[in-house]
């Protein structure tokens, strides 16, 4: 299987952040906008996961307000998983989700549409290999999406996710990560969809831990943009930091715009992934066949390695140009 | 010679378990008290014939008993793809003169360790005698100084199936019920024979020349298992999770890097059958975890993993052991 044709100097990429706004799925949207001559964002869609999607809604425009960038149109989907009562995480990232700095309430307001709606007609409207979807949060629109266009799978050049685990264990149960533990029937729906799939679990989140001295480069900068996310990802990485004894919380979800900007980052290998569903103990388990000793063929390509270092930088220095 | 620390192995006697077995009758620092067998890698009744052979080889009187013939709840399926038909490569090793006791394995498990407070346990195939041990007489965990259980796939890929180690995956019932016992379990999962702790085709040679009938036996039993691995996962060399782990039992000061963690076997049928959970990250007390996790918790033992290993110090007890 192929990995997802990248954006390089001569191609600027079609994207749809599909995302559950906390900080870091902000970061990655708003790292992407500050990057107009490698991508264009075509909308934010949200969806239930960190916190309810009313909030993850106002938490998308928030972000695009504090960027001036209230013009990319934000569209909420699903409130909760395909099958599952919602399971959501403010013992991360507090009861809105963007606990730590009051940013002003958003004055655009949500766009009608029902974010897997619009998926599907952002993307068929388009050529084939088009549209790359970005997804940021348990998977339940892009499943949704799919259940209605079959063809939309095959359609889309590429889906880069970030979610699920390998030698980690989980972060939500011992053997899940959250996006996959809130919603693994959408996650098993995805995987299985024939889409181009590059998944960024948190093998590689882990590598990236927002330090102290990462996090300073937001605070000098002195920016609007550089302020609040200082204040938004120092209250984040509380949890870590007290939980884990980390030197920091994981940067996880802005590994998938560094992933289409800069590919050589990261490491992986082209493999099958399976979405456990039913065993209560390892619900939402990415079970990934490393070795090939299922003889299910591959599905997707799983990076395990980053260049933390260089990723930081990136990041930091588009959301910087905001 | 009468070495303090007394030992008990149950295994699946295939061609790893072998050398495990050489590597504990040849030390100086243990007395094996019993080899028990348990179906897994091959029959049961090949097994004893395995590890009766392997006792003959090494000139050891080492009661051995056959145990468990099938797991707990499920039928036996063998790993004679990996070890050959007759778990040993299908050389035609066969014991001389030695048979097995009659008493069962598992009542030999339960007799010794209620004889011999302190004794050391080793097992290196599916759980199933060690469960049924524990399910007569649970409060033998009070007399077990030290478990090492070669089993399971500890927050990594497995070698039976992407989410599982074979040794959990065939017993799951069975690794489970050994894990919420109070046997203080030290975990020695695949992946410590992995990577550089693969005995290498150089290291194989460094083997062979010793000259010994041990290393002959260890180089030649495993001669289809190192194929097997090497379709498996385009490694040259032979992978011997249960030496490794015999190792660990012996030289403790092996393991390097070992924490203690809840953890539970997955027993459902699925894609993640026999999956050994760990609780690495520490967040099974939270109120959405209580539900799968109750009981776990409630039995309150945490067990050690073993995650990194000293492996100079590995081959060379290794290569001690065959001499």
């Amino acid at each position: 299987m192929e990995a997802i044709p990248l954006a390089g100097a001569a191609l600027r990429r079609q994207v749809i952040f599909d995302s559950d706004p906390s900080p870091d799925d902000a970061v990655a949207f708003l790292a992407a906008l500050a990057s107009p001559e490698e991508f264009d964002v075509l909308a934010i869609t949200t969806v239930a996961g960190n916190v309810p999607v009313e909030l993850t809604s106002r938490n998308a425009r928030k972000a695009l307000q504090l960027a001036k960038r209230s013009d990319i149109p934000v569209y909420a989907g699903a409130a909760a998983p395909l099958v599952r009562p919602l399971v959501t995480a403010e013992h991360v990232h507090g009861r809105t989700g963007f606990d730590g700095y009051d940013l002003p309430e958003p004055e655009t307001p949500l766009q009608p549409g029902f974010a897997p709606d619009v998926i599907v007609e952002l993307v068929m409207s388009r050529p084939a290999n088009a549209v790359v979807l970005c997804c940021t949060a348990p998977l339940t629109n892009v499943a949704l999406a799919m259940a209605q266009e079959p063809r939309l799978a095959k359609h889309l050049a590429g889906i880069v996710l970030m979610g699920g685990a390998m030698s980690e264990g989980g972060n939500i149960t011992p053997a899940a990560e959250f996006n996959f533990y809130v919603d693994p029937e959408a996650a098993a729906q995805v995987f299985s969809s024939g889409a181009a799939i590059t998944m960024i679990p948190l093998d590689c989140t882990h590598q990236a831990l927002i330090t102290d001295e990462r996090l300073a480069t937001l605070r000098a900068a002195g920016t609007p943009v550089g302020t609040a996310f200082y204040h938004l990802l120092e209250w984040n990485k509380r949890f870590d930091r007290a939980k884990y004894g980390w030197a920091g919380g994981p940067l996880h979800d802005p590994t998938v715009t560094a992933y289409l900007l800069s590919p050589e980052l990261f490491t992986g290998r082209t493999v099958r992934v399976d979405i456990e569903c039913l065993s209560p103990l390892t619900s939402g388990a990415s079970v990934i066949d490393w070795w090939s000793v299922s003889d299910r063929p591959a599905n997707a390509l799983v990076l395990r390695g980053i260049d933390a270092e260089g990723y930081f930088r990136l990041i930091f220095e588009r959301l910087l140009r905001l | 010679m009468n070495p303090s620390r007394k030992i008990l192995i149950d295994t699946d006697t295939a061609s790893d378990d072998a050398i495990a077995l050489i590597m504990a009758l040849r030390s100086p620092d243990v007395s094996v008290l019993a080899i028990t067998v348990v179906a897994g890698n091959v029959s049961a009744e090949q097994g004893t014939r395995n590890a009766l052979f392997t006792a003959e080889l090494c000139g050891s009187a080492v009661p051995v008993f056959t145990g468990a013939a099938s797991p707990l709840e499920r039928p036996l399926e063998d790993a004679s793809w990996f070890h050959g038909q007759d778990g040993l490569g299908d050389h035609g090793y066969q014991p001389a003169a030695r048979v097995a006791e009659d008493e069962s394995g598992v009542d030999a498990i339960v007799r010794i360790i209620q004889a011999n407070p302190g004794i050391e346990l080793i097992t290196l195939g599916p759980l199933t005698n060690l469960a049924l041990a524990l399910r007569q007489s649970p409060q033998l965990s009070a007399n077990v100084s030290r478990c090492v259980v070669m089993g399971g796939a500890p927050c990594c890929e497995g070698n039976v199936t992407p989410a599982a180690e074979y040794n959990f995956w065939v017993d799951p019932e069975a690794a489970r019920a050994v894990l919420r016992s109070q046997l203080p379990i030290e975990l020695v999962g695949w992946q410590l024979s992995r990577g550089a702790a693969v005995v290498n085709a150089q290291e194989m040679e460094n083997i062979l020349a010793l000259g010994t009938r041990f290393a002959e036996f260890a180089i030649r039993s495993n001669d289809t298992a190192a194929r097997a691995y090497q379709i498996q996962t385009g490694q040259e060399g032979i992978a011997l999770p249960d030496p490794t782990a015999m190792a660990i039992l012996l030289h403790p000061a092996l393991a390097l890097v070992a924490s203690d963690h809840s953890m539970d076997v997955q027993v459902d049928d699925g894609i993640t059958r026999g999956m050994s959970v760990v609780d690495k990250l520490g967040v099974v007390h939270d109120a959405r975890n209580r539900a799968a996790w109750s009981d776990v918790l409630e039995q309150g033992r945490k067990h050690t993993v073993i995650w990194e290993m000293d492996i100079p110090g590995w081959k060379q007890s290794l290569l001690q052991a065959l001499r």
